[in-house]
């Protein structure tokens, strides 16, 4: 199945909201957001635009399901929560990553 | 698996305003942060925005989302469904077809539906226009029209209604104008054209002055009498007609699309005298009326009774006994037709059915040849309800080139219907001409399409997505029982065939077998080798009874002096056409008839020829006479039904009785056989013929027995009749089995179609158990081979196989059956009378349909009885 390419910054956005998703439970977009930088410790210059048609495209692929809620403060807000197919998908992608950034190291160190 | 689908369309539709609310919402909360950090209002909304960086790019990468996976995704299982299909052209081939006549048959009929049943009439708000009915107080809750008084209480009383309107429809003379012709008039109110929201292509409507006694001689002509009796001329406004010898000055020109009341070619202002306004007893109007905004026809038709019921108190002599009912207009003008249509709309729903059956067959069977590559694809992690689309958006692929294919089928199917429906009879039904393939048919055919592909592809999908892989795995290399859910599913389908099967081919027969029962009847009379047509003498030169009397007697003489004809009479209206002219009757000596007596009969004026000519046995007394005529005692003949109906077991002849509203009595000199006045309805109707010398009408029929070929005779009829008087228009000159054929033609039709219907069930039915029978041989050849080792004969193979078919017979009969005894019933209830259950048809088409089914069971029985023993054990 062919997807459309995905540069390297978007990919690893898609892990960062499903790690997030996975740990905190259902959040609403702003909160991603705000719980990325906090965790990154704001090293990670995230740009909160991206963020959203990212939230779209993991929604398709069905890792995330939104539903409109009520926020703290009685505000309409979007909600998403992690499924269990993404879940899965969080696993096997970290995974990955993790093997990248071994193999990386190990070529820097070699190097 | 639709839901991914419906979300995803759903957020398309909703496009971006989901996205900007949340946008929204994120730029709030990022403020409130960044105030809580110590920022000024303003200052703090600004960061957030630049946080959010480019809202405008935002939205475009979300609108690319938003629709490219759908259509990326859609279009790439359409490609592969393509590729699937070019794989297996032989299948594809089998499905295509047999999904093309399911989903043609319904866009065939459908196309009918839309134009006759739903639009049969071009008024923009024909769901307000109805029908007002008065109910005449007797058993047969007859609607009847209403008399000029009481449709003006109507309209000043009632609020349900915007505006109420009459007509009433009328045969005129046209003449200076080359050979005389007979137009249908139809004289309106004022209120007509208005309440129907139609205008005039050219010229004006009628003015409230035109319907004003000595304003009144002005016309609307139809677009097709201008076309085609005028020649289309522009300057047509303010030319003169001459009808029934009196002018009327052309006023406007109706456009083409006008047809109301069916084949009208001339309107004329509906302008009645002093005394028809005040007239109670006469019902000649046909009324309709404009519901008012938000009044719902159960609520009009309740105020309307509530209305009649109050005059019933006020004029009980005219109106006691009597209720009001509403129609609609769009059922009025379909009344009789759409029950038809109706019927066979549910027929080709039961063949989009069985053929749905079918190729959900062939998808389980070939579901299960898929089977390896199906668990590939999970394998390498395509999710269930990935998979599940992906074989439903075949089903949809193969539903959609069947629909196109099964366009072609309803085109050919619309032709048939058009072409078979005679033009006599083509007038009398709205919009036929309508009946074509349009945007609703289209629309239609999309929406059974999709329907066909859920219904033939979801068996298999749900199957195949079974996330069984280790199974399928082990299931590849021969088992003994192979999969069982799988074949359950199949022997489920094939009973459902049947059962489909037997009811369409119960439907269809017991339709046929109506049709037949109907043609078959014996009217009364000798119907063959007659020829009639139809003379009205205007009132401006034949005003006098004797004038009437002595121009057919005049006629008759030189009519049966033609050579060719064997005997000539004349009659008010002919049998067996539908035609009624029907009174309450009062006889000497009897108190008057109360209401709800029905003491009905239909009167007939007649020459003496007429039961000669007609050939209707006199079974007491005498025919009439020549001597019958003015100036000697008056003479009835009566019919048997008459006779028995309201002097049992007395003797009626030389009894008096005489038409309510009129002085003259007549004495009963014969009774004659039966005969009757209409062909759908086996109830024989009391009747009194009255010799017409003695009670003349200005518009009678004549009716000629020719010796052979009745069609030779009209020339020198019509010429008899021009030398008589050169300016009377003869119409109608049919011979009376041509009628009776036109007016069958709408059964014939509908029996036809359901024939067809059948035939492809027939097919379908017996491809089905087919198939499976085939499928099931092949997948039990090594059991077979094991059976055989173990000393089963060919025999006891051969009845197995046939057996197996043979159950799926059975419980397909025992379901179908009782479901066609059921339909049949209801049918005959909707199709008045033509269709009646009887036993031998269903045993008949059980029969039928049993022999077939078998038949296609012993094929693959036999070639499992041929199988070699060693090869079937070595078969995997």
């Amino acid at each position: 199945m062919k997807q459309p390419k995905s540069d390297v910054l978007q990919g690893t956005l898609d892990l960062l909201v499903l790690k997030t998703l996975n740990t905190m439970g259902p959040m609403h977009g702003w909160g991603i957001a705000q719980r990325i930088q906090q965790v990154s410790e704001d090293m990670l210059r995230l740009n909160q635009g991206t963020l959203y048609p990212a939230l779209l495209r993991l929604q398709q692929r069905g890792w995330i399901t939104a539903k409109w809620g009520v926020s703290d403060n009685n505000r309409k807000a979007k909600y998403y929560s992690i499924t269990k197919a993404g879940r899965k998908q969080l696993d096997q992608e970290a995974e990955g990553w993790q093997r990248m950034v071994a193999v990386i190291n190990r070529v820097l160190e070699g190097a | 698996m639709l839901r991914p689908y419906l979300d995803r369309l759903w957020s398309l539709l909703r496009g971006e305003r989901g996205l900007d609310e949340e946008l929204r919402f994120h730029v709030e909360k990022q403020t409130e942060a960044n105030v809580a950090k110590g920022m000024a209002p303003e200052e703090a909304r600004r960061q957030a925005l630049v946080a959010l960086g480019g809202i405008d790019k935002t939205r475009e990468e979300y609108r690319d989302a938003l629709g490219f996976r759908l259509l990326s995704d859609f279009a790439q299982d359409v490609r592969y469904a393509l590729r699937q299909m070019r794989r297996s052209p032989g299948f594809t081939m089998v499905a295509v077809l047999t999904l093309a006549l399911g989903i043609g048959a319904n866009s065939g009929i459908f196309s009918a539906v839309n134009a006759v049943v739903l639009h049969p009439l071009p008024f923009p708000h024909l769901n307000e226009i109805v029908t007002v009915w008065e109910l005449a107080p007797n058993a047969l809750d007859e609607q009847d029209r209403t008399s000029f008084a009481n449709f003006l209480d109507w309209k000043q009383q009632a609020r349900a209604f915007r505006d109420m309107a009459a007509y009433r429809g009328a045969w005129r003379n046209l003449t200076g104008q080359g050979e005389p012709l007979v137009l249908r008039a139809c004289w309106v109110t004022p209120e007509f054209l208005p309440l129907l929201e139609s205008k005039p292509l050219l010229g004006r409507e009628f003015s409230a002055e035109e319907s004003q006694r000595g304003n009144e001689r002005v016309a609307i002509i139809s677009y097709g009498f201008w076309r085609e009796n005028l020649g289309a001329p522009q300057e047509v406004i303010g030319r003169s007609l001459t009808l029934n010898e009196r002018n009327y000055a052309i006023i406007g020109v109706m456009p083409a699309e006008f047809d109301f009341p069916l084949g009208t070619q001339v309107w004329l202002p509906l302008a009645p005298t002093p005394e028809q306004i005040e007239q109670r007893g006469e019902r000649e109007l046909v009324v309709l009326g404009r519901l008012a905004p938000g009044v719902s026809l159960a609520a009009a038709g309740a105020e309307m009774s509530a209305l009649h019921a109050r005059l019933a108190r006020q004029y009980p002599f005219y109106n006691a006994g009597r209720d009001v009912r509403l129609m609609p207009l769009r059922e009025y003008v379909s009344y009789g037709k759409r029950r038809f249509i109706l019927v066979l709309m549910a027929a080709a729903v039961f063949v989009l059915l069985l053929a749905c059956a079918n190729v959900a067959n062939l998808q389980v069977a070939r579901a299960a040849a898929r089977q390896k590559e199906i668990a590939v694809r999970t394998a390498l992690g395509a999710g269930r309800l990935r998979v599940i689309r992906q074989l439903l958006t075949e089903s949809l692929v193969l539903s959609l080139i069947g629909a196109l294919v099964g366009l072609l089928f309803a085109s050919w199917m619309i032709n048939y219907m058009k072409n078979s429906v005679p033009p006599d009879i083509a007038r009398h039904v709205a919009a036929l001409k309508q009946v074509r393939i349009n945007g609703p048919v289209l629309l239609f055919t999309l929406f059974v399409a999709a329907l066909a592909a859920m219904v033939s592809g979801l068996a298999a999908a749900l199957h195949a997505a079974s996330p069984n892989l280790s199974q399928t795995l082990r299931e590849s290399s021969g088992t003994l029982t192979p999969g069982s859910g799988r074949s359950r599913l199949r022997s489920l389908l094939v009973v459902s065939e049947v059962a489909l099967a037997i009811v369409l081919l119960i439907g269809a027969g017991l339709m046929a077998k109506g049709f037949r029962r109907l043609a078959d009847t014996y009217l009364g009379f000798d119907s063959s080798n007659l020829l009639t047509m139809r003379v009205a003498l205007p009132e401006s030169r034949y005003r006098e009874a004797y004038q009437l009397a002595a121009f057919f007697e005049r006629v008759l003489l030189r009519a049966q002096a033609l050579s060719g004809v064997r005997s000539a009479a004349a009659v008010s209206d002919l049998p067996a056409l539908g035609s009624s002219t029907s009174s309450t009757i009062i006889i000497d000596g009897r108190p008057a008839p109360r209401p709800g007596d029905h003491w009905q009969a239909e009167f007939r004026y007649v020459s003496e020829g007429y039961f000669r000519t007609l050939r209707i046995p006199l079974l007491r007394g005498r025919s009439l006479e020549a001597g019958d005529r003015s100036g000697a005692r008056r003479a009835a003949v009566i019919s048997e039904s008459m006779a028995r109906r309201f002097w049992p077991g007395q003797n009626p002849l030389e009894q008096r009785l005489r038409r309510s509203g009129s002085a003259d009595w007549f004495t009963v000199v014969g009774v004659a056989a039966d005969v009757q006045h209409d062909w759908l309805q086996v109830e024989r109707r009391p009747t009194v013929y009255l010799p017409y010398l003695q009670a003349p009408e200005a518009r009678m029929f004549l009716v000629l027995r020719a010796a052979d070929n009745p069609v030779r005779l009209a020339p020198g009829v019509r010429a008899a009749i021009h030398s008589i008087d050169p300016d009377l228009p003869v119409s109608q000159v049919l011979t009376f089995e041509q009628q009776l054929d036109d007016q069958r033609s709408g059964i014939h039709l509908v029996a036809t179609q359901m024939m067809l219907f059948a035939a492809i069930a027939l097919v379908l039915a017996t491809a089905g158990v087919y198939a499976v029978m085939a499928y099931s041989v092949t997948q039990r050849t090594h059991e077979i081979g094991v059976r055989m080792a173990l000393g089963a004969s060919r025999r006891d193979v051969l009845m197995m196989i046939i057996g197996q078919g043979g159950r799926l017979l059975l419980a397909g009969l025992a379901v179908g059956l009782p479901t066609a005894l059921a339909l049949a019933v209801l049918a005959s209830s909707f199709v008045f009378g033509v269709v009646q259950a009887d036993a031998a048809t269903f045993i008949a088409f059980a029969a039928l349909l049993s022999a077939v089914a078998l038949l296609a069971a012993y094929v693959p029985a036999r070639r499992a009885a041929r199988l070699d023993p060693m090869t079937a054990l070595r078969y995997e």
